[in-house]
């Protein structure tokens, strides 16, 4: 019988085993040899990644031929008007270059500074959705710090420094809240993680359409104001409703992504409330 | 040699785990590597290493992925015992079915408690959702991997060790 087996003993050894890491983990203590692991461990995790990456990504293309068909000939039209948008623009730029020149006007510089970083590892556990990034102390990474893509879409924000590492919670995370805005229509809301690793934009009774752009907003003080998040895939009941369900497509593929980049110099205001 | 063996096959679960299972999900749920590995251990190294492997690779898979290790511990507590009691029950079953049944009960186990982690921490999710993007997909995994793994060990002509301790001499 199992109750009088020796696996009794062993799974009570173990339950206090578990409830001495816990406290070990949350002190802090395994902090070192948590970082001397990830160090020694990271040649194998690059090779296991570059050696899965690319299969991965053939698998995930070949499952979606049509709707990456679909996308494509939707994403013409777009270049087509963005790149009739960029020529206005330029124009723009330059008169009021003119312009400035003529007034005296001196623009001063951004001090914007971004911080590359690969991802090593991802946290895929239920309703979970973190990665490890290969900076950490040393290269000046604070917890609560925004994670951009290389194409400065927002990915996360950082929720536990090791000396060389740190950990990202993604927005695909279920525990993940960013406050955000309708980029056309300013309606204010909080993008969520959902359970399938999407997101959810929830906003009270404001005028939104499949095609919006959601963009960060600097109400809680934790992001910066205007991050792209991504677009309105989806919205179910009526504008009448209290809430309606909003399902958003990531700009970026956050699934596939290999390289983000920190926001060094951007301070939230409530960092401490993000770690674990 | 054997407990070398296991340590590296350990750790190297806990790295598949967080670089190429995430890779291939199925809505939201990723194939637990170390499940069958432990399992694996236990079925090819008897389970006086099984012992061991469980909170090693609880361990290792917490300083990946930054989550508690003793949450992770608990996770994977039930897989030896619940093996165990399985092989001891006097029903018309095979060796294969009932590492079928223990694989994919502490599967769901795992998954449901790290959900509730997750739940703890102030993720908010309904239990249909768990069931059908977690605990469902999960399930399918759990068993498609426990099943290739009894395959490869019929392909390689060994026979699962037995579970219990006694008879290892422990």
């Amino acid at each position: 019988m199992l109750i009088f087996s020796r696996y009794t003993w062993w799974v009570a050894a173990m339950i206090g085993l578990a409830v001495l890491l816990t406290g070990a983990s949350q002190a802090g203590i395994l902090n070192p040899v948590q970082g001397v692991f990830l160090t020694v461990t990271s040649p194998v995790e690059n090779l296991l990644s570059g050696a899965f990456q690319p299969v991965a990504s053939f698998l995930s293309d070949a499952g979606d031929v049509n709707s990456l068909q679909a996308e494509n000939r939707r994403l013409r039209v777009e270049n087509e008007a963005l790149q009739n948008k960029v020529v206005g623009l330029q124009e723009d730029a330059e008169r009021v270059k003119e312009l400035e020149e003529a007034l005296k006007i001196t623009q001063g510089a951004t001090n914007e500074t971004r911080l590359a970083a690969n991802i090593v590892h991802r946290d895929a556990s239920p309703f979970t959705d973190v990665v490890s990034i290969d900076r950490g102390k040393g290269a000046g990474v604070k917890v609560g710090m925004v994670v951009v893509s290389a194409q400065g879409t927002l990915m996360g924000t950082v929720t536990k420094v090791l000396d060389d590492q740190a950990f990202v919670r993604l927005i695909t995370d279920t525990k993940s809240k960013v406050a955000a805005q309708v980029l056309d229509s300013k309606a204010d809301g909080i993008v969520t993680g959902t359970p399938n690793r999407g997101l959810s934009f929830d906003l009270a009774q404001a005028d939104i359409k499949v095609g919006d752009t959601i963009v960060t907003s600097a109400l809680t003080g934790r992001f910066p104001a205007g991050l792209p998040i991504g677009r309105v895939t989806e919205v179910s009941g009526t504008t009448q409703d209290l809430f309606r369900t909003v399902k958003l497509e990531p700009l970026v593929r956050i699934s596939t992504a290999r390289t983000v980049l920190v926001l060094t110099s951007f301070t939230p205001a409530d960092a401490g409330s993000l770690a674990p | 040699m054997k407990a070398v063996l296991a340590v590296l096959l350990v750790v190297l679960a806990a790295l598949v785990q967080v670089t190429v299972a995430p890779l291939f999900p199925l809505r939201g749920a990723v194939a637990d590597v170390g499940l069958v590995t432990l399992l694996a251990l236990a079925a090819a190294m008897g389970p006086r290493v099984a012992l061991w492997a469980v909170p090693l690779f609880a361990l290792t898979l917490s300083w990946v992925t930054d989550r508690s290790p003793g949450l992770l511990l608990l996770a994977y507590l039930p897989l030896l015992p619940l093996a165990y009691f399985l092989e001891g029950v006097r029903m018309p079953l095979g060796r294969f079915t009932r590492a079928l049944a223990a694989g994919a009960s502490t599967g769901l186990w795992a998954r449901g408690l790290l959900a509730a982690g997750a739940m703890a921490q102030g993720a908010s999710f309904a239990l249909s959702q768990l069931v059908t993007t977690v605990l469902l997909p999960g399930l399918v995994f759990d068993l498609a991997l426990v099943a290739g793994l009894y395959l490869l060990l019929r392909l390689a002509g060994r026979e699962p060790l037995s579970l219990s301790l006694a008879r290892t001499g422990w």
